[in-house]
């Protein structure tokens, strides 16, 4: 179920509002309503959401009952990892890395179920922070199921650490306030999904579906930059949603993105981009790993390891191994110096180096698989002749416009300029300023409407043809 | 702080309900309106006894329901068809493509499990069925059926109808890609597969009226703008140079003068989901007087029906002429097209059938042609778009 489908906004985010405000008992409403949403996109996998609940539960209840045992935390990790790289890598290492498939022997495909490395990742992180006692264990199992299967950030996060969310678990305040900031928050993230994020797909998906044959330097750069605001602004305008659907249930989740793409080195981009996920992977792999105090070798290669490990969390293949290896390189080329260098040029230049290997690393990201990265990236350098014609046809005035759009909300002028407006309007106020916020949403979520409505639009005309 | 709270809750409470209201208002919605727009079943409301054993249908199914039946959705439907089409030009479908001046071609089948790639069919007509290779096989294929279907000793003619390809190759879009305007503009009345193929098979009677098709192709009335079908003044042109072509008589009841300016159906208006008229030059077909059984059973041999009792007949078009020029019986098979041309056809004979092998399945095609007598008749014309040949003809082989 898409926070953008239908069956979301219309029946089952009003079904939830109405039970959690009018019934009381909170954390089991969004346990239900959790689980009932997993199980509708996923039917009975379920019941690995709900394993995943219980290992996590009970080693916080073995904790409390026994104290924290290296044994525990042990068993609790490669129990959740296990699941994770069962269900998401098993084929991978199987077919592609060790390749130990032969004709009388094949490896059973395996499912890969919607949101496993965001719910298991919520799992460890309430093991980690239990047993490096951050945090007490819950007491309540409802508690530690309602933390790890919550259904805003269940599919695409964020990564919420269960310190953030702990004390939120037990008291939480309904005021009118958080709603309209998350009715706020969530209207721009489905805006930001619907009329800037889906625009932008028709030209990537377009281009990057061409043959190789037909691909021109104009056309690849095109493919290249339509994906990287599409990621952007779809990966964006999901965690919005999500951070908003929290703010109306009176938690906070941090904020996940922070305008990356205005970022002036690669380290910079990596405070901005999907900041729940880098900052777990900081605390929880780079730390325990020794960070940055056992040397500038050791540092080089953690930050090299992170990575990897960060691009394999993104998707089980080569694509994406190769895609955190590239931004880990880009980080430990910095930490060796390029940083400072970067510090002192005149700041576009520093910003064009970020963005254009940020743009590269998204062909990576994007291409099904490395000869087509290597071959769109390689078009992108050598100037490649030809027919641009399908640049046209695959990026209509509506596209463009998405572009500009996605131009102008990529970069924070609005952040800034809005400020500066508001307060020269008078408008900085509290109750004015939440009315023009309001406006605001109101009015995204009326052209959102039209749109998600009309994504219905089936017709059958094979009979007229 | 109570009363922010109760506050807090009758917010929540006027918000979940206004949610709500698309989904509350289905039993309201006019949905055979929408079915008949879309020209589809709406998806029914899943079984419910099946949700235990195959939960993921079932919601899936679910989805697909409340998509086709959710309040507000047709209209916002056609509000954001128009809207994007009047503004952006877009028919969000990139294989349904705009010229400059709004008009538009559909360059690839319309099922997407059809489509291999953009401009699929214009491929066809102008890299494809240019090549010498190409129309070898073409005539292959022509001899095969021509010797299966003329078996009886009826005149059989092969009609291509010129598409807009290749009439209107200057005005293509700028996203069609350039060498393909360049084959298109290639395709003239003198230099084209027909002419080639009609020199390899002197035998065979084929027919493409290109030249007269160009010739007035500019007119937007001529091939109504926008409209993928033959429909407009296009049809009686190419039933007149037939006729002429053929020595055919035109019927008394044939109508003279200019063709009247009305609307006319606009069929790529469905699939754009924006309205189905355009205007466009037509005439009256009932000045005809053509009589059209849409469902004529057509006999099946005894032999057959007596080895087969359950399958006695063949649904077919049969068209009779109270001013038949001649006593002749005719056969047109035709793909999607035929329904806009056959009057003005079964117009020059006293019996016409008309046969889609594309709405009827292929083993009833071949029953049809094998085990009646249809076939016995003056003249069988094959009758389709030009980009559609060769595979067509499989059925008649």
């Amino acid at each position: 179920m898409l926070f953008t489908s239908p069956v979301f906004l219309f029946m089952f985010l009003p079904a939830f509002l109405l039970c959690y405000f009018l019934l009381g008992r909170r954390n089991i409403i969004i346990l239900a309503f959790s689980m009932f949403f997993y199980f509708y996109g996923e039917g009975w996998i379920v019941v690995l959401l709900g394993i995943s609940v219980f290992i996590a539960w009970l080693h916080g209840a073995l904790l409390l009952r026994m104290g924290a045992k290296k044994w525990m935390f042990v068993s609790a990790l490669v129990s959740q990892l296990g699941i994770l790289g069962y269900f998401k890598y098993s084929d991978f290492f199987v077919r592609d890395i060790f390749r130990i498939q032969d004709a009388t022997w094949t490896w059973p495909e395996t499912l890969l179920p919607i949101g496993i490395s965001f719910f298991i990742f919520q799992g460890l992180s309430y093991s980690f922070d239990i047993h490096r006692g951050n945090h007490k264990p819950a007491k309540s199992f409802i508690d530690v199921a309602t933390y790890v299967s919550m259904f805003p950030q269940l599919i695409a996060g964020p990564i919420v650490r269960y310190g953030t969310v702990a004390k939120q678990l037990r008291e939480r305040t309904i005021r009118t306030g958080n709603l309209n900031w998350g009715i706020y928050i969530f209207c721009v993230g489905l805006a930001q999904k619907m009329l800037i994020a889906n625009k932008l797909a028709v030209t990537a998906d377009g281009l990057f579906g061409l043959k190789p044959e037909l691909l021109t330097t104009v056309t690849a750069w095109a493919a290249a930059l339509s994906y990287t605001g599409q990621i952007y602004f779809d990966f964006a305008g999901y965690s919005n949603m999500a951070i908003g659907l929290g703010f109306m249930m009176g938690f906070r989740f941090p904020k996940n993105f922070n305008h990356p793409y205005v970022a002036k080195s690669i380290t910079d981009f990596w405070r901005r981009w999907h900041i729940s996920m880098t900052s777990w992977f900081r605390d929880y792999v780079y730390f325990p790993l020794g960070g940055n105090r056992k040397g500038s070798f050791m540092t080089y290669r953690n930050l090299f390891l992170v990575f990897l490990v960060s691009g394999l969390w993104h998707g089980a293949a080569w694509t994406f191994v190769i895609w955190g290896m590239y931004h880990g390189a880009f980080l430990v080329i910095e930490r060796l110096g390029l940083k400072n260098t970067l510090a002192k040029m005149w700041s576009p230049i520093a910003w064009f180096y970020t963005f254009v290997v940020a743009v590269f690393g998204w062909v990576l990201f994007r291409a099904e698989s490395l000869p087509r990265a290597l071959n769109v990236a390689k078009t992108m350098i050598i100037p490649t002749g030809g027919d641009n014609s399908y640049f046209f046809l695959h990026s209509g005035l509506d596209i463009w416009i998405g572009m500009g759009l996605a131009i102008i909300f990529a970069s924070n002028i609005v952040e800034r300029k809005s400020l500066n407006l508001m307060t020269k309007f008078g408008l900085r106020t509290k109750s004015r300023a939440t009315a023009v916020r309001m406006t605001i949403a109101f009015g995204l979520f009326a052209l959102c409407f039209i749109e998600v409505m009309s994504s219905t639009y089936n017709p059958f005309i094979y009979f007229r043809f | 702080m109570k009363s922010a709270k109760l506050t807090a809750i009758i917010y929540a409470v006027i918000l979940s309900v206004l949610l709500l209201l698309p989904t509350l208002t289905i039993r309201y919605v006019d949905h055979e309106a929408r079915g008949v727009w879309e020209n589809r079943k709406l998806t029914e409301f899943p079984d419910k006894s099946r949700l235990m054993s195959e939960p993921k249908a079932v919601f899936s199914q679910f989805d697909d329901y409340l998509n086709d039946h959710i309040g507000g959705s047709f209209q916002a439907i056609k509000f954001r068809r128009k809207f994007y089409f009047d503004v952006f030009n877009s028919t969000g479908d990139t294989y349904i493509v705009g010229k400059n001046d709004g008009a538009l071609f559909l360059t690839a089948p319309f099922r997407q499990k059809d489509r291999t790639s953009h401009f699929q069919w214009w491929n066809n007509l102008c890299f494809k069925l240019q090549r010498g290779g190409f129309q070898k096989n073409y005539l292959k294929r022509v001899n095969a059926s021509k010797e299966n279907i003329g078996r009886y000793g009826a005149q059989v003619i092969y009609t291509s109808i010129p598409s807009t390809p290749v009439l209107i190759p200057d005005e293509f879009p700028m996203s069609a890609p350039k060498r393909l305007k360049d084959s298109c503009a290639k395709v003239t009345p003198q230099n084209n597969h027909i002419v080639k193929m009609s020199a390899m098979a002197p035998d065979v009677e084929f027919f493409y009226p290109l030249g007269v098709f160009q010739e007035k192709a500019k007119d937007p009335y001529f091939y109504p703008n926008s409209a993928y079908h033959w429909q407009g003044e296009s049809t009686w042109v190419f039933i007149e140079e037939f006729a002429k072509e053929f020595d055919f008589a035109l019927p008394k009841s044939w109508p003279a003068g200019p063709c009247e300016y009305r609307n006319v159906k606009w069929d790529i208006g469905k699939l754009v989901g924006v309205g189905t008229e355009v205007m466009g030059c037509d005439r009256d077909l009932s000045e005809l007087e053509i009589q059209v059984n849409e469902r004529f059973d057509y006999p099946l041999n005894d032999e057959y029906v007596a080895a087969n009792p359950r399958k006695k007949t063949i649904r077919v078009v049969k068209m009779e002429n109270p001013h038949a020029p001649n006593d002749k019986t005719a056969i047109i098979f035709t793909n999607s097209f035929g329904p806009a041309v056959r009057q003005q056809y079964a117009s020059l004979f006293k019996t016409t059938y008309h046969v889609r092998p594309g709405i009827i399945n292929t083993r009833d095609i071949r029953i049809l042609l094998k085990e009646s007598d249809i076939l016995d008749v003056d003249v069988i014309t094959i009758a389709i778009a030009d980009f559609h040949y060769p595979n067509f003809l499989g059925p008649l082989e």
